[in-house]
């Protein structure tokens, strides 16, 4: 699997708002990474979807205890998490 | 869209429009009617009439397709829609009065028992001025002042999402709000034949995989004429909290479709073993969407494809194990891709004439389709608060279906309430069932027996 590097704060949050504005959701005018993604249509199918483009596209695997409502509620939550577990990934 | 002269236009269907087709013709031999669902949504209030009509008028102008015919091409054989370019009617509208009720909707005509009504229109084509209508609208003022607005519609041409869609339309139509439903889909990559033949093969090794364990329904496969039933039960606000924080607890605030998978895997594994049997497993049919998440449409043909899950022995002993092996599922086949793999075998079978197509179908499971069918289609119409003036108070759907398999547990949320629907066909379920089912249901939802819950059924 071809994973591109995680990017350093802003351009992956501008990598993933395209990403969900492309593949998963019909966002709004204005969407942006503080935007609430379950108002946005977010379900338990975009969820599993994002997870594996997630993996696809960055090589992240997100664990079980991490898939909480508050870390899926916007895209910058989701950046958070991705760069946390890139870290530990390269920290281990 | 093509232009076919004397003023129709072609549209082409999609490819899960061809497995409702060739099912809806499968109904209709068999004496079962059409394959007509209803979605209803309550209101606290009764309607603006003079801003419904109107609305109505101008939805089937906006939306002609809800005037089609469905035709095939002599050449291709492929099925089409033939679409008017100006229908002269609209949507049709059918208003009624409970007995007792104040009498608000003059022209309203009175009706006994308002629920057998309305099972009754969807059991009837819906054709209105010499137009069979793909959708139809009624609304029911009831004894305490409140309403119910009932949009039937068929399955060939909408879907459950579709009919939530649908009617958010016609309340912003009511509103005087005309506005583009069209989403722009990104462009889907041209495939080869030996590409879509390659694309298919993940669906096609999940139906071997699942042949092994069988699809057992409560009806068996042979396809029996009768009438469809229905049953909804609302939970309330607290109880239905309550569930909210059972179903992340046990597979996460994320997935709770799985959760709901598992109890009506385990609702229907209950009654097969009150009729003294234990199949190896069943197999549930369960859609999914591909519409983009949020979108205001597309409005019109199926869009969905179907996730197989299978419920086997070993997983049915408890909710937690039933509810995890639904879990895996559902991430092993969102990562297979399985969904977009159902549809391309979809597509191969576009061609076939109906009857081929069903025998396509119920092949691999020796006569069944599925175990049952089930759907959690969250919240209802999210976008939707009110309706040509009155505040919509709850809502849900009646999913119709056939035999095999004839029965199915729905659900879906609205306004923070839970609402269960059990379709069942004549013959499938007797009322003894009817309440094993819900109770099985209810006793996985809260984790203990909730008979109160099942008075008056």
């Amino acid at each position: 699997m071809a994973t591109q590097p995680i990017p350093q704060q802003e351009p992956l949050e501008r990598q993933l708002v395209h990403l969900v504005s492309e593949r998963l959701l019909e966002t709004q005018p204005g969407f942006g990474a503080d935007s609430n993604l379950y108002d946005s249509g977010l379900d338990s199918m975009a969820i599993m979807q994002l997870l594996i483009l997630i993996e696809e596209e960055y090589g992240v695997a997100l664990p079980e205890s991490e898939l909480t409502r508050q870390n899926f509620s916007t895209v910058r939550h989701v950046a958070g998490l991705i760069r946390a577990r890139a870290g530990a990934a390269l920290d281990g | 869209m093509t232009t076919a002269g004397r003023g129709v236009v072609r549209v082409p269907v999609q490819s899960t429009d061809c497995f409702l087709l060739a099912h809806d013709d499968f109904m209709q031999r068999t004496g079962q009617g059409r394959h007509v669902s209803l979605s209803m949504i309550e209101l606290a209030s009764v309607p603006e009439v003079a801003r419904l009509r109107p609305a109505l008028d101008r939805l089937v102008q906006k939306h002609p397709l809800l005037a089609g015919r469905l035709r095939r091409n002599w050449r291709t054989w492929l099925p089409y829609w033939e679409v008017p370019v100006a229908p002269e009617a609209g949507l049709p509208l059918g208003l009624w009065r409970e007995r007792g009720a104040a009498g608000v909707l003059a022209e309203a005509v009175e009706t006994e028992d308002w629920m057998e009504l309305l099972q009754e229109i969807m059991a009837r084509p819906l054709v209105s001025a010499g137009i069979e209508f793909k959708a139809r609208l009624d609304v029911v003022e009831r004894r305490d002042g409140s309403s119910v607005v009932a949009l039937s519609w068929s399955h060939l041409l909408i879907d459950g999402k579709g009919a939530e869609l649908l009617l958010a339309e016609i309340g912003r139509l009511c509103d005087g709000v005309d506005v583009p439903c069209e989403v722009k889909e990104p462009p889907k990559p041209t495939l080869t034949f030996k590409e879509r033949t390659a694309k298919t093969k993940g669906a096609i090794y999940r139906l071997e995989e699942l042949a092994k364990i069988g699809a057992p329904s409560l009806c068996g496969p042979r396809p029996r004429r009768g009438r469809g039933h229905y049953r909804v039960l609302t939970l309330s606000g607290e109880d239905s909290s309550r569930l909210a924080a059972r179903v992340e607890q046990m597979v996460g605030a994320l997935f709770p479709m799985t959760f709901y998978v598992a109890c009506a895997a385990r609702a229907h594994d209950r009654v097969f073993r009150q009729r003294g049997r234990e199949p190896r497993g069943y197999v549930a049919s369960v859609p999914v969407q591909t519409r983009k998440r949020g979108a205001r449409g597309p409005l019109f043909h199926n869009q969905v494809s179907i996730f197989f899950f299978s419920a086997v022995r070993e997983h049915l002993g408890s909710i937690e194990a039933a509810a995890t092996a639904a879990k895996q599922q559902f991430a092993e086949m969102t990562r297979a891709r399985l969904d977009e793999s159902f549809l391309a075998m979809l597509e191969m079978m576009m061609r076939l004439p109906s009857w081929i197509f069903m025998r396509v179908v119920r092949w691999q499971f020796k006569g069944e389709i599925a175990s049952y069918y089930h759907s959690h289609t969250g919240v209802f119409a999210p976008e939707l608060g009110e309706f040509s003036g009155a505040e919509v108070t709850n809502a849900n759907h009646l999913p119709c279906l056939a035999t095999p398999p004839g029965t199915g547990l729905f659900f879906c949320e609205r306004g923070g309430r839970v609402n269960i629907t059990v379709s069942w066909r004549e013959g499938c379920l007797t009322d003894e069932e009817l309440r094993l089912m819900f109770g099985q249901v209810l006793e996985d939802l809260f984790g203990e027996p909730r008979p109160e819950l099942l008075d008056g059924f």
